[in-house]
């Protein structure tokens, strides 16, 4: 403001989101006054997802940013550069995104911001995570549910939240629901989600400042009150815990009028309200909306905020763009774990049963165990841990609730860390988020047809990670583990809503550095993969997993080998040793290699100078180039183990274009992909596998007619399987279960029958 | 600072409340010019 406003210093594409930043400016500053009356411990969640340069304006008055970016000074040549750097080419974004300090919820995609709250303070009794709640992303079905996250708060192990819902009254173009209800309505519906509302509403600056301010006092001095009483007297009964409606025009102190249309306090205001599309009579507007603000009362001649002023941030950690639990690899302890080779089971191949999930919750539970003191692990599920079959997790731990309890309850307590009471899965997915982003560890067991509700958070997630990979302040946090069981292949009695492996196909898309994808095929093979993603970082690792009663393959010591190398050649299965193998059957996923497995049988029995190699698939990303995924085979390495030329019947867990798209590069292209077809109902677990001709007898006829040298030696072998294939149609229909050659098969050779 | 001289630990005052008021125009100034300005001389 130095000298008169031009159209050179204008932007030349002019962008931005100003409606929603006075309002979260209110609630920064007014975070900062309790933060030092209190001597509190505070993060802010942005959850309005526009307007990210409020928190780059105010971690830029406190300091925080410039101790991070120091070429964004606090001084005029600093100021200069953070304008100009937001939302322009090569500058930074324009939500509160990883690169701006104190943010763990970056709300480009709305509804998160109070799940990512309450994941944020579980375990930490000592933080407020405040949430601004922006009225349109109140109405998005993640953020509606998660009002009910205080039914999970346990106020003496936990910290609490402060929701701050802003009804600025406007989305893009429409009118929030909020906004255009009762006072009444608001305060019964959030009475009714247990919560106390306080509300601060109005459009005077001052004297909303005092309303505020008092609501903020009354809103913390309640969380202490309540917080006390609950330390004090051992009583972690659920509180009625505050939050604050804050009622404030869209575009307050905005220009009021442009071009004849009201700006300030309508859907007008959600964008840039001056475009400078009339350079003259805008720039006028423009100048007396920024003299409205009287800069020269609040910064000095070299651009610096005032000191009279400056002293209003908290100082040092206190800032909320300098609190560590914002940045939460500054906190995270590696977990304690246990030797998983000691959870291991006896195999005697393709004849030991066993179920995996079962054997897996062992380990888990001595997890638990072990880091009772760090309380810095839980599980994540809908109401599912228990149908997932991690029934020896609940030796040791509890499933957390603080609703009501019934004496007929079961496994429900106050401090439990078995996070599955809330059949949501926005819930787990961001609740675990928050747990993981502020340093805490955990994972996330879910049905694998339903966590496609969460595609998108794990996107996101995904997202956050792959820049904080950029960015040396932010450290490595402990990975985003999904367990996938529950699978397509056996929905004995759920059926064909229940049948969709696509989130596999979702997941390899996504960023090489941060995507990992794991298919273990047995109990021994999931433990070693479990331990290797519960110890990384950064990862988002998907690892799909039966829990169903199935059958064993590598003893321990060969599991270790095989997952650490993550696909090979099952050498006890071939009869290709020394020799080039006529045909090479590849499996990936426990039913798949069952499957494989029998095709091998039929085929080593009914075709013994048949040369096969058996290949096991268990982390997918080998598969791909390793130009294109750090863990992809290099072309020789492929080859070595796929051939170049010689068929590959490939039998794969999920969708079998994800198998074609991540070796469509490959020197061999002579690869016969079987997978799920879409093809499912409620039926025998067999009769999914024939509905989608996965199953063995589908398997041999396909290796068959990919072998021409067979001439018609392999017809009366095709003639075979159709005729099994009928066989198994009108047993099931008789009996309503497998056939008894399927239900009792078992691995052998013809030495060893 | 000393409980005594800080000015959030003490009641709620005119001088707090105007001191707030700044400190949000001044963070709210930050908007307008980071959306519309690529370099101020």
């Amino acid at each position: 403001m130095k000298e008169p406003l031009t159209m050179d210093h204008i932007k030349k594409k002019i962008v931005g989101h100003w409606g929603t930043v006075p309002g979260q400016n209110f609630v920064y500053v007014h975070c900062n006054r309790v933060i030092k009356r209190y001597d509190l411990d505070m993060i802010l969640l942005s959850g309005p997802g526009h307007g990210g340069n409020f928190m780059i304006a105010n971690t830029y008055l406190e300091g925080s940013y410039s101790e991070i970016y120091p070429n964004i000074s606090q001084d005029e040549e600093g100021m200069k550069k953070m304008f100009k750097q937001f939302s322009f080419p090569c500058g930074v974004p324009s939500h509160c995104a990883p690169e701006t300090p104190g943010s763990i919820n970056e709300g480009g995609e709305l509804g998160y911001s109070i799940a990512h709250a309450f994941g944020a303070v579980f375990d930490n009794p000592d933080l407020i995570a405040t949430v601004i709640v922006g009225d349109g992303e109140a109405e998005t079905g993640p953020l509606a549910t998660s009002w009910q996250s205080n039914k999970f708060l346990n106020p003496i192990t936990d910290g609490a939240v402060l929701p701050v819902l802003n009804l600025n009254g406007y989305k893009i173009s429409n009118p929030t629901i909020f906004s255009r209800i009762s006072h009444e309505e608001i305060e019964s519906y959030f009475v009714g989600c247990g919560w106390e509302p306080i509300f601060v509403e109005g459009d005077d600056p001052m004297t909303m400042h005092k309303l505020m301010a008092e609501a903020m006092d009354k809103a913390v001095e309640k969380i202490k009150a309540i917080q006390e009483n609950a330390r004090k007297n051992n009583d972690p009964e659920r509180p009625k815990w505050p939050m604050i409606v804050l009622r404030t025009p869209k575009g307050w102190t905005g220009p009021k009028v442009v071009d004849g249309q009201q700006i300030e306090g309508s859907f007008r205001a959600h964008q840039v309200p001056i475009t400078m599309e009339k350079p003259e009579e805008h720039l006028a507007l423009l100048k007396q909306w920024l003299e409205s603000y009287h800069p020269e009362e609040l910064f000095d001649e070299k651009g610096t905020l005032i000191p009279e002023l400056a002293e209003l941030a908290p100082k040092g950690d206190a800032r909320m763009g300098a609190n560590p639990h914002a940045n939460g690899g500054l906190l995270m302890k590696d977990l304690r774990l246990p030797d998983f080779r000691e959870y291991g089971i006896e195999v005697d191949p393709g004849k030991t049963k066993a179920q995996d999930m079962i054997e897996l919750g062992g380990y888990i539970r001595d997890i638990f165990v072990l880091n009772k003191e760090s309380k810095n692990f839980r599980i994540f599920g809908p109401d599912e841990s228990m149908s997932n079959r991690l029934y020896k997790v609940f030796e040791a731990e509890n499933r957390d609730w603080n609703a009501d309890l019934l004496d007929s309850d079961d496994c429900l307590a106050r401090n439990g860390r078995i996070m599955d009471g809330m059949l949501s899965e926005h819930m787990c997915e961001g609740w675990l988020e928050g747990y993981l982003l502020t340093g805490r560890h955990g994972f996330f067991a879910s049905y694998e047809a339903f966590i496609r509700v969460v595609d998108s958070m794990a996107a996101q997630h995904a997202k956050w990670l792959k820049v904080c990979n950029q960015l040396t302040w932010r450290r490595p946090i402990a990975s985003l583990n999904f367990i996938l069981t529950s699978n397509v292949w056996q929905q004995d009695h759920n059926g064909f809503t229940h049948q969709d492996p696509g989130f596999l196909d979702h997941i390899a898309n996504k960023k090489a550095d941060v995507v990992r994808m794991y298919l273990p095929p047995d109990t021994n093979c999931l433990l070693s993969c479990f331990d290797h993603c519960v110890k990384s970082k950064n990862y988002v690792n998907a690892i799909v997993a039966s829990k169903h009663p199935s059958y064993q393959w590598l003893n321990m010591e060969q599991a270790v080998k095989h997952c650490t190398q993550g696909v090979g050649i099952w050498e006890w299965a071939s009869n290709d040793e020394g020799q080039e193998p006529d045909i090479v059957m590849a499996c990936c996923g426990d039913t798949p290699t069952l499957e494989t497995m029998a095709a091998v049988t039929i085929l080593r029995d009914e075709l013994p100078e048949l040369k096969i190699r058996v290949v096991n698939v268990v982390d997918l990303f080998k598969l791909e180039s390793n130009h294109k995924h750090p863990h992809g085979l290099s072309d020789s390495e492929y080859n070595a183990i796929f051939t170049k030329d010689k068929p590959v019947i490939f039998a794969f867990h999920g969708y079998p274009t994800l198998i074609h798209e991540l070796t469509y590069r490959r020197d061999n292209q002579n690869v016969s992909v079987h997978g799920y077809q879409e093809e499912g109902t409620i039926t025998t677990p067999f009769d999914m596998r024939v509905q989608n001709e996965i199953d063995r007898f589908n398997l041999v006829k396909d290796a068959i007619m990919h072998l021409p040298q067979l001439d018609n030696r392999g017809s009366y072998l095709i003639q075979k399987m159709n005729d099994k294939l009928v066989e198994h149609k009108q047993y099931i229909a008789e009996y309503g279960q497998d056939l008894e050659e399927v239900r009792d098969w078992e691995w052998h050779t013809q030495d060893n029958k | 600072m000393s409980e005594n001289t800080c000015l959030e630990k003490q009641p709620l005052s005119q001088e707090m409340l105007d001191k707030i008021d700044a400190y949000w125009r001044a963070a709210t100034i930050c908007q307008p010019v980071s959306f519309i300005f690529w370099i101020i001389r």
